[in-house]
């Protein structure tokens, strides 16, 4: 049991091995003495670094505000019938489309999401629910305080984001979330729009 | 939506399933390569309804979403073919198509996203994180799967109520307290008691001895619950008692369609 003490990485190295949830780099910082989360992110990359030149089948992930070791996908074929009981199945087209307005508009009501996809939700929101991608996060005031909706850690984790400022954000997202504050804005060039192609 | 798109009037889009009315909009829009700015609307209300008149009788529960739209699409048509008001130079004049091109855009964006999640997804299925498998575990322990059990209609809900509360009244000390406590009080009560057990009888979260206004509180806590699909009621047999279990615990899967 003698020999050089411990470093950082090799301590870091041992949690990420154990952890059974992401750990934050304050986490592990805390976890480590005299170590900033900044020195933490060091390690990771060294450590991952290492991973890829010994070729191990392993790295460190950074997902939900943290890190953590998962396989890498070329293994995926063998892991994944080892875990064959535990697989869960692909969300549908209806959760991921109602996933996506509940991860940008969140805290929301069932209400408004049924008003942007135009059907009903309910039954896709308990399949999200049931599987830990969204959560109950409150009642909004007013008429019926119906129940806002929101994300969980387990939404980052099982679509690999390190945060919800992570998530996809086409560029033409942002230009058309802009141009509707505009069109809103602005009154519609007089003679345009109306006169229809319905003449 | 990978079917050849066919110009015309007589549109062959029956056979394609949409997720909703705005799918199948979105669709039109793309197909018939219009300006999402200036939809012909006559065109696209054309094609939406043929669609409505070619959609199978057992899709008919979900057809009033479709119905809906279909009001909108001809409100607008119409609006579009009244004769325009007099108007001074300076007044706004709403273009009737424009709420139903932002509600389409914003719909469209969220697939757009939606896409991405799902590539995200199929990318995260090919990695495996220690400890997920507990994760997994955990759920699955934390709520027992329960019996097959019956729902339980409002009338024995009442029952039930009306038995407790009548027991309540056979204890003779009054209390005049003041209501100190709130819906949302007792609905985290609820909660917390089901985080903790993973199910509940409905009997054990009246706490005897507590004032009758806290039990219709926790009662109302409960009615709310059942109407915002939270929690479900269920009863082994009748005038049984009465379980209430967290949503979807009780409810097999395939209800992702929606």
């Amino acid at each position: 049991m003698s020999g050089p003490p411990p470093t950082p990485r090799q301590i870091v190295e041992s949690l990420l091995f154990a952890a059974d949830e992401p750990l934050s780099a304050r986490r592990l910082a805390a976890l480590i003495d005299e170590a900033t989360p900044g020195l933490v992110a060091d390690v990771v990359r060294e450590l991952n670094a290492d991973y890829l030149r010994e070729a191990r089948a392993f790295h460190v992930q950074e997902v939900a505000g943290g890190y953590r070791l998962v396989t890498r996908p070329e293994y995926a074929g063998w892991v994944a019938e080892m875990r064959a009981s535990g697989a869960t199945p692909r969300l549908s087209q209806a959760a991921l489309e109602t996933l996506s307005i509940v991860a940008y508009k969140q805290p929301v009501t069932r209400a408004e999401l049924e008003s942007i996809r135009g059907v009903a939700v309910e039954g896709v929101l308990k399949t999200l629910v049931d599987r830990g991608l969204v959560r109950v996060a409150g009642r909004e005031e007013g008429l019926g305080r119906p129940l806002l909706y929101g994300t969980t850690d387990h939404f980052l984790e099982y679509f690999g984001l390190s945060s919800l400022d992570a998530l996809p954000r086409p560029d033409e997202l942002e230009i058309l979330f802009a141009d509707r504050e505009r069109q809103q804005e602005l009154p519609l060039d007089d003679g345009e729009g109306i006169t229809g192609e319905d003449a | 939506m990978a079917d050849e798109a066919q110009s015309g009037h007589s549109v062959r889009i029956e056979t394609l399933d949409f997720e909703g009315p705005l799918d199948l909009l979105v669709y039109l829009v793309q197909k018939n390569e219009v300006d999402i700015w200036d939809i012909p609307i006559a065109l696209i209300t054309e094609q939406f309804l043929a669609y409505l008149q070619g959609m199978t009788r057992e899709r008919l529960e979900g057809a009033g979403e479709f119905l809906l739209m279909a009001a909108t699409l001809l409100r607008i048509k119409s609006q579009l073919l009244l004769p325009r008001p007099e108007v001074a130079d300076d007044e706004e004049i709403e273009d009737p198509r424009r709420e139903l091109v932002l509600r389409i855009l914003e719909y469209q964006q969220f697939r757009e996203i939606a896409d991405q999640l799902r590539d995200r997804e199929a990318a995260g299925r090919l990695v495996f994180p220690r400890g997920e498998q507990e994760w997994i575990d955990e759920l699955e322990a934390a709520v027992p799967v329960p019996e097959p059990e019956n729902r339980v209609t409002l009338s024995d809900l009442l029952r039930a109520f009306t038995l407790l509360m009548e027991e309540a009244r056979r204890d003779r000390v009054h209390r005049l307290e003041p209501v100190t406590v709130t819906i949302e009080e007792k609905t985290d009560l609820v909660r917390e008691r089901l985080r903790r057990d993973g199910q509940t009888n409905f009997r054990d979260l009246f706490v005897p001895g507590e004032p009758r206004a806290h039990w219709i509180v926790t009662f109302v806590a409960l009615l709310e619950m059942v109407r915002e699909g939270e929690i479900r009621l269920r009863q082994g047999e009748t005038f049984g008692e009465i379980h209430v279990y967290p949503t979807g615990d009780v409810v097999a899967g395939g209800e992702e369609q929606g």
